[in-house]
C-alpha cells in the first residue's frame, strides 16, 4: 500500500474486515473508551465514541478519564419503522442510553450516552427488532434517505423499496458485526471478502438519497449519490441519477467546499443497483486516500471531470445514461399536521425540536410516542428535517392518536415557520467535532430572530435557517437561506443565499460573528429585506438580487471566491 | 565519652574545621549523659556509619531486648523511645519488631521488655501473631532464664482491652519467666503512663543487667531515623500546595487528594508509611459545644501545664469529633442525667453509642451545665489522624500526598463532619500549614528486590499506598510485575487516581489490573471476588514469589483473607489445611502485608 495513505487507511487495511481489536477494547474494564484504532473501526459498526465535553476539564482535575459514552446510529432506510420497532427503540433509549432519542437529518435515530459495556445490549436489542447499525457511520454507504411522501402512498411504497434495495446492496459483507455483537460464529479469514468495498472500504463516508419531486426534503443534491424519482402515471418509471454532492468543509482551507451533485442522466429501474455499485466502486478506486478532507466523491469528480466520471460509471455498470428528465423541486421542508393520502389513510407530521425526543415537563414526547406506538397500525417515518410522521392512520384511529399527541405536547401549534423549518445538529456537549453550540442554543437563538422578524413587520416569514456547531454540515447548513456554521465558542460564520428548495448553495457573508454582531447583522438584513423585497421574493433570493452575496453556481470556483 | 572529653579535641585531631568544632562544642554544652548518648547514636545514624564496635556486637548477646508488636505505629514508637533511653543509660539494647523476630530466640534472651498493642477483637497486631501464637501454643519452651515486663496498648472502650498483652504476660509467667514489673495497660492516651513505665522498666534493667559502657554505640536493631526530627510532639509544619477532589459530585463518598510541601532534609518517608496529621476543630462545632454547655468562650482552663481560653482548648487541644466511651461516662456524672447513667453502666451499649455519635450529640441529647474545667477534663486530648501516604520521595522528593475520605454524614438532627478530614477538605487554606509527622510502617514495604512481582489489593482509599509503590517502582526502574486489584463503588464516579493507573499501564509498569465496582451492576462485586475469579493466576503469582499487599477497611481485609484461602484451595488444588498453611507461609515469609483500618 502507498506509504502516503492516511492513518485511517492503515487501520482499515489491518483491521481484518473491521474487527481490529474491538473485542479486546470491549473487554477492557480499565477505561470507558476504545483503543484509538478501534474508535475508527467502531464507526463502521454504527457508533461513535464521544465524551461529555462539559465535564472533560472537571474530570481531568479529579484524575478521572473523560466521561466516555457512545452515540449509536441505526440503519433505517428511508426512515421507516413499525410501531413494534418503535417500542423497542424507545425501551432501549430509556434503559441503555441517556433517556432520549435523537432523530437525524439522515432519517434515522441515534442513541446517545450509551456506555461501553451496554453497546452489545443495544445492538442485540435493536437486532431483535430487525434493525441494525451496520454502516451507520464509517467509510461506507450510510443510511439511504428517501422522501417519506405520505400522500402518494403507492408511489412511496415503490420508491422506498428502492431505497431499501440500494441500502442492502451496498452493505458491507463482513461478518465482523455479527461476530462481535450478535455472538455469531467466527468466520475463517479466507472466507471473508468485500466484493464491492475491498478491504479498505471507501476513502470517506458516502451518502445516498432518493427524492420524489417536487419535494426535496432529502436535499438530494447534498448527497454523494442521488436518485430523483421520475413517475409516469403515478408509477415509478426510473431515476435521474446525480452524483458528487456533499456538505463538509474545513475552516480556513479553501480547497474544501460544499458542493451540489451533478446530473449523470436518466436510467431505468433495472439499472439502479448496477449504477449505484458503479458509482461506489469508482469512488473506491479513484478517491483520495491520502487526505481525508479531500476524500469525498465531490473531489474525485472535480479531479476526474464530470464527463470522465460518467463514462467510468457507464463502463462499470454496463449502462448508458439517457439525458436527465426535467424535474422541478419546490421546497425542502416538512408539512406539519394531518394530511390524507390517496389511499384514504391519514398522516400526522409532528414537529420535533432539533429531532430530540425526550420527556420534559409539559412535553412528554417520549411517553406520547410510546403510547401512540402501542395502538398505531401504520408506520413511523423519520423525515430528513428531523421530524416524525405518524403515517397510515386509519380514520377510526385518527382522533385517538391526535388526542394522545395533544396531551403529550406533540402538536406544535403556534410555532413560527422559521422555527418549524429550522434545523440544528447535535454539537455540544457530546459531538467531538463541535466548535460551537447548536442544538442546545438553537431554540433561544430562534426566539431572538423571531423578535427581529416581528420588529420588521415580516409576520410569519417563510425562511430556512440552519445551524451547525462545525463546518462538517450535518444540518446541511450550506443549503439554508441563512446558515450559521460554528467557528468557535459562541461564534458563527454567517452564510446567505440558499433558495429554499435545496438547489442552490449559500455563501459566506460575515465570518466569526459573536451573537450580538450576528443579531445586529440579521437585524439590518431583515430590515433591508422588509423594505425592498419584491412580491413573493424569498429572503435567500433577495440577498443575491441585492448584491449582498454572489450566487454559487460552481462550488469549486465560486464558493470561496 | 563526655562533653568535656569532646571539648578537649584539637582541630588537628579531628576532620572538623576549627569553626565547626566550636559550633559542635557549643551545641553539646550542658547536655546530660543520657542526652549525649542519644546524640552519639543520632550522629552515627546521620553519618550512615556502620556500628563501630562490630567485633563486640558479634560476641555479645544483647543484654536487653525490646520486642514490639505494633499496628498503627504507637507501640513501635514507645519501643524505639525505650531503646534510646536504654542506650542513654548505657544499656546494650536491641529493638525488634515481633514480625522480624524468630520466636525460638526467646530461650536465649535474658531480659525482654515487651510493648504490644491489642486490636479490635482482642487479637494482637498482624506482625505479632506468629510470636504470640508461639508463646501461647503447646510447643512453647521453658523460659525460666528470662526476665521480662509487658506494656500493653489498647482502647478501654473495647471488650477485650489489652487482651493480647494480658495473654502474653500471663503465659510467659506460666513458662517460667520472671516478671520484673506488673503489667501496665495503657488506654488511648498512652504517652504519660508508657513513659512512666519505661522509666520503671529501665530502673529494673539497670539493676539486673550488667552495663557495658562501650555498648552505647552498638545499637543493632534500633531504628534511628535521624532525618525525621519531627514526630507527633514536634510535628513538621507542612504547607498545603494542592487539593483536588478525586470523586465526582454525585459519588457516594467524597475523597480528596492533598499534596503538602516538605523539606526533604527534614522529612523522609518510605512507601507504605503513614502521615500523622494535626488539625484544628471546626469553629462552628466549637460554637455549638459552647452553646450546648452554656459556657463562656473566654473562660480559662488548664490543660497539662498550659492555661488557655476554653475556646482555644476546644479548637486546638480537645477531641470533638470522635466520641470515646470514657467521655460519655464522664459526662454522665457531670450532667447527672439518669438515662445516660444507665447507658454508661452498660459497656456494650455505651460503646455502640459512642461509635454512632460525636461529643456534640452527647452534649445536646443529655444537657448539662458543667464548669469549664469539668468539660475540659471530661473531653479527651485531640489526637492526630494517620493517613497512608500516596506518594514516593523517589518521584517527588519535596512533597507528600494523602488520599483522604471526607467523613460527612447527617444523624441525630445535625450534619456531622470528620475532624481531620473536614479540616483538610474544607478549612485548611492552600499555602497554609499544619503539623505533620511520618509514622513508619515497616510491615508494609515493597520487596527489596525490584524484580519481585507484587499484587496490590485495595478498596476505597486503600489504594493510596499503591500509588506510592508504583511511583517508587517507576523511579527505581523496578522490573517486577505489578498487579493492582482495585475496588470502589462506581467506575465513573470514584475510580480513584484513574488517570495515574492508566498512565502506568500505558508505560508498561502496571502489568495487570482487576477492578471491582460494587454498585455498577445489579450484583455487588468486591475485590475478593476478583481474586477468586482469577484464583489460578493469583496462586501462580504467589507460588512464584509475589508479595501480596492488602490495604483498606478491616472487613475488606478479612474478606480478602478468606478469599486467599479459597484461592490457595482452587488455584493451587490444596485442601483446607494445606491452603491455610500456604497463606500462613506467605505471612511467615514476610510476603503477605496488611494495612487495615
Amino acid at each position: 500500500m502507498d506509504a502516503k495513505v492516511n492513518e485511517t487507511e492503515t487501520i482499515k487495511a489491518r483491521s481484518n474486515y473491521l474487527r481490529g481489536t474491538l473485542a479486546e477494547s470491549l473487554a477492557d474494564e480499565f477505561t470507558g473508551a476504545l483503543a484509538p484504532a478501534d474508535v475508527q473501526l467502531s464507526k463502521f459498526h454504527g457508533f461513535y465514541q464521544q465524551d461529555d465535553r462539559d465535564l472533560r476539564q472537571d474530570r481531568q482535575d479529579r484524575r478521572l478519564e473523560p466521561y466516555y459514552s457512545f452515540m449509536l446510529r441505526a440503519r433505517l432506510p428511508g426512515g421507516v419503522c413499525t410501531p413494534k420497532q418503535w417500542l423497542v427503540i424507545d425501551e432501549i433509549g430509556r434503559s441503555l442510553a441517556n433517556g432520549t432519542l435523537r432523530l437525524t437529518t439522515r432519517q434515522t435515530f441515534q442513541f446517545h450516552g450509551v456506555l461501553k459495556h451496554d453497546l452489545k445490549g443495544v445492538i442485540q436489542g435493536i437486532n431483535r427488532a430487525l434493525i441494525d447499525s451496520i454502516g451507520g457511520c464509517g467509510d461506507v454507504n450510510r443510511n439511504v434517505l428517501c422522501n417519506p411522501n405520505p400522500v402518494q402512498s403507492e408511489l412511496h411504497a415503490e420508491v422506498h423499496a428502492w431505497a431499501r434495495r440500494i441500502s442492502e446492496h451496498l452493505l458491507p459483507k463482513t461478518r465482523a458485526y455479527h461476530e462481535l455483537w450478535l455472538d455469531g460464529e467466527k468466520v475463517a479469514e479466507s472466507v471473508e471478502s468485500e466484493p464491492i468495498y475491498g478491504e479498505t472500504y471507501l476513502p470517506r463516508k458516502f451518502k445516498t438519497a432518493v427524492a420524489v419531486p417536487p419535494c426535496n426534503d432529502v436535499d438530494v443534491y447534498a448527497n454523494d449519490l442521488g436518485f430523483v424519482a421520475i413517475a409516469e402515471d403515478g408509477h415509478l418509471a426510473g431515476f435521474n441519477v446525480v452524483a458528487g454532492g456533499g456538505m463538509g468543509a474545513t475552516h480556513g482551507d479553501t480547497t474544501t467546499f460544499p458542493r451540489l451533485a451533478d446530473d449523470l442522466g436518466f436510467i431505468a429501474l433495472q439499472h439502479v443497483l448496477a449504477v449505484a455499485e458503479a458509482v461506489v466502486t469508482s469512488q473506491r478506486d479513484f478517491g483520495d486516500r491520502q487526505e481525508r478532507r479531500h476524500a469525498r466523491l465531490k473531489y474525485t469528480i472535480e479531479a476526474m471531470g464530470l464527463d470522465a466520471f460518467r463514462t467510468e460509471v457507464e463502463r462499470r455498470a454496463g449502462v448508458r445514461f439517457a439525458p436527465p428528465r426535467p424535474v422541478t423541486f419546490t421546497d425542502h421542508g416538512d408539512r406539519y399536521g394531518w394530511v390524507q393520502g390517496h389511499d384514504g389513510r391519514f398522516h400526522l407530521t409532528l414537529y420535533i425540536e432539533s429531532g430530540r425526543i425526550k420527556d420534559a415537563p409539559g412535553t412528554t414526547h417520549l411517553t406520547g410516542l410510546r403510547e401512540i406506538a402501542r395502538i398505531h397500525e401504520g408506520d413511523f417515518r423519520i423525515t430528513p428535517n428531523q421530524n416524525l410522521i405518524i403515517a397510515g392512520v386509519s380514520p377510526a384511529k385518527k382522533s385517538q392518536i391526535e388526542s394522545i399527541a395533544r396531551e403529550n405536547g406533540l402538536l406544535a401549534n403556534g410555532y413560527s415557520r422559521l422555527r418549524l423549518q429550522g434545523i440544528a445538529c447535535v454539537a455540544l456537549p457530546t459531538c467531538p467535532q463541535a466548535m460551537a453550540e447548536a442544538e442546545r442554543y438553537f431554540p433561544d437563538f430562534l426566539s431572538k430572530v423571531e423578535a427581529l422578524t416581528a420588529r420588521h413587520g415580516l409576520g410569519d416569514l417563510d425562511l430556512h435557517l440552519r445551524m451547525t456547531g462545525c463546518p462538517n454540515g450535518c444540518a446541511r447548513p450550506y443549503l439554508a437561506e441563512i446558515g450559521l456554521v460554528g467557528k468557535g465558542p459562541g461564534r458563527y460564520n454567517l452564510m446567505l443565499g440558499g433558495d429554499g428548495r435545496g438547489t442552490r448553495l449559500n455563501k459566506l457573508y460575515r465570518e466569526n460573528l459573536p451573537e450580538a454582531e450576528l443579531l445586529e447583522t440579521l437585524d439590518e438584513l431583515l430590515g433591508r429585506y422588509s423594505a425592498d423585497h419584491a412580491e413573493g421574493e424569498r429572503f435567500g433570493d433577495f440577498v443575491i438580487r441585492a448584491g449582498l452575496v454572489r450566487p454559487v453556481l460552481d462550488a469549486a470556483r465560486d464558493f470561496h471566491a | 565519652m563526655t562533653a568535656s572529653a569532646l571539648r578537649g579535641l584539637e582541630p588537628l585531631s579531628s576532620p572538623l574545621e576549627e569553626q565547626q568544632l566550636r559550633a559542635l562544642n557549643q551545641a553539646l554544652t550542658g547536655l546530660s549523659p543520657v542526652q549525649l548518648a542519644w546524640v552519639s547514636g543520632y550522629l552515627a545514624g546521620v553519618g550512615g556509619l556502620a556500628p563501630p564496635a562490630a567485633a563486640d556486637a558479634q560476641q555479645a548477646v544483647p543484654t536487653l531486648t525490646v520486642l514490639y508488636g505494633s499496628q498503627t505505629g504507637n507501640a513501635r514508637r514507645v519501643a524505639e523511645s525505650l531503646g534510646q533511653k536504654a542506650a542513654g543509660r548505657g544499656l546494650a539494647a536491641q529493638v525488634v519488631s515481633m514480625g522480624d523476630y524468630k520466636p525460638r530466640e526467646l530461650v536465649r534472651e535474658r531480659f525482654v521488655l515487651i510493648v504490644l498493642s491489642t486490636q479490635g477483637e482482642g487479637e494482637p497486631p498482624e506482625s505479632a501473631r506468629e510470636l504470640h501464637g508461639f508463646v501461647l501454643g503447646k510447643r512453647a519452651p521453658d523460659l525460666s532464664e528470662l526476665r521480662y515486663a509487658v506494656l500493653g496498648l489498647g482502647d478501654s472502650s473495647y471488650e477485650h482491652f489489652c487482651r493480647a498483652a494480658q495473654e502474653l504476660d500471663r503465659r510467659l509467667s506460666e513458662l517460667g519467666a520472671q516478671r520484673v514489673l506488673p503489667r501496665e495497660c495503657c488506654d488511648v492516651d498512652f504517652e504519660g503512663p508508657a513513659d512512666a513505665w519505661a522509666g520503671r522498666a529501665l530502673d529494673k534493667a539497670a539493676e539486673l543487667v550488667p552495663t557495658k559502657s562501650a555498648d552505647v554505640l552498638t545499637l543493632p536493631g534500633v531504628h534511628l531515623v535521624p532525618l525525621n526530627r519531627h514526630d507527633r510532639d514536634n510535628p513538621y509544619p507542612a504547607a498545603l500546595i494542592e487539593r483536588r477532589c478525586l470523586t465526582t459530585d454525585d459519588a457516594v463518598g467524597d475523597v480528596r487528594h492533598l499534596a503538602f510541601a516538605v523539606d526533604p532534609h527534614q522529612m523522609r518517608y518510605t512507601p507504605g508509611d503513614a502521615l500523622g496529621v494535626w488539625f484544628r476543630n471546626d469553629p462552628a462545632l466549637v460554637e455549638q459545644v459552647l452553646r450546648a454547655t452554656g459556657l463562656d468562650a473566654d473562660a480559662v482552663v488548664t490543660l497539662g501545664e498550659d492555661a488557655l481560653s476554653l475556646v482555644d482548648a476546644l479548637l486546638e487541644r480537645l477531641e470533638l469529633t470522635q466520641l470515646h466511651p470514657t467521655v460519655a461516662h464522664a459526662w454522665s456524672q457531670l450532667s447527672g442525667d439518669r438515662r445516660l447513667k444507665d447507658l454508661a453502666a452498660d459497656k456494650a451499649r455505651l460503646r455502640a453509642y459512642a461509635a454512632q455519635h460525636q461529643p456534640i450529640d452527647l452534649l445536646t441529647e443529655f444537657p448539662g451545665r458543667p464548669e469549664p474545667a469539668d468539660l475540659a477534663s471530661a473531653l479527651r486530648a485531640l489526637q492526630p489522624r494517620l493517613y497512608s501516604i500516596a506518594s514516593s520521595q523517589a518521584e517527588l522528593e519535596d512533597e507528600v500526598h494523602l488520599t483522604v475520605s471526607v467523613v460527612r454524614f447527617h444523624a441525630h438532627g445535625r450534619d456531622h463532619l470528620g475532624g481531620a478530614s473536614g479540616f483538610l477538605a474544607e478549612r485548611l487554606a492552600e499555602d497554609a500549614t499544619t503539623g505533620v509527622y511520618v509514622t513508619e510502617n515497616p510491615e508494609f514495604r515493597l520487596p527489596e528486590d525490584g524484580a519481585t512481582p507484587i499484587i496490590m489489593v485495595g478498596a476505597g482509599t486503600g489504594v493510596a499506598p499503591y500509588r506510592a509503590f508504583l511511583q517508587q517502582r517507576a523511579a527505581g526502574g523496578a522490573t517486577g510485575p505489578n498487579w493492582l486489584v482495585l475496588g470502589n463503588r462506581h467506575f465513573r464516579r470514584d475510580f480513584l487516581y484513574q488517570l495515574d493507573w492508566q498512565a502506568w499501564r500505558k508505560a508498561g509498569l502496571l502489568h495487570r489490573a482487576s477492578l471491582a465496582f460494587s454498585r455498577d451492576g445489579a450484583d455487588k462485586v468486591y475485590v475478593q471476588q476478583r481474586l477468586r475469579e482469577q484464583a489460578a493466576d493469583v496462586y501462580r503469582w504467589l507460588a512464584e514469589g509475589a508479595h501480596l499487599y492488602v490495604c483498606g477497611a478491616i472487613a475488606m481485609g478479612q474478606a480478602v483473607h478468606q478469599a486467599l484461602l479459597d484461592v490457595a484451595a482452587q488455584g493451587g488444588g490444596l485442601n483446607a489445611e494445606a491452603a491455610r498453611e500456604f497463606v500462613d507461609g506467605l505471612r511467615g515469609a514476610g510476603r503477605y502485608h496488611r494495612d487495615l483500618y
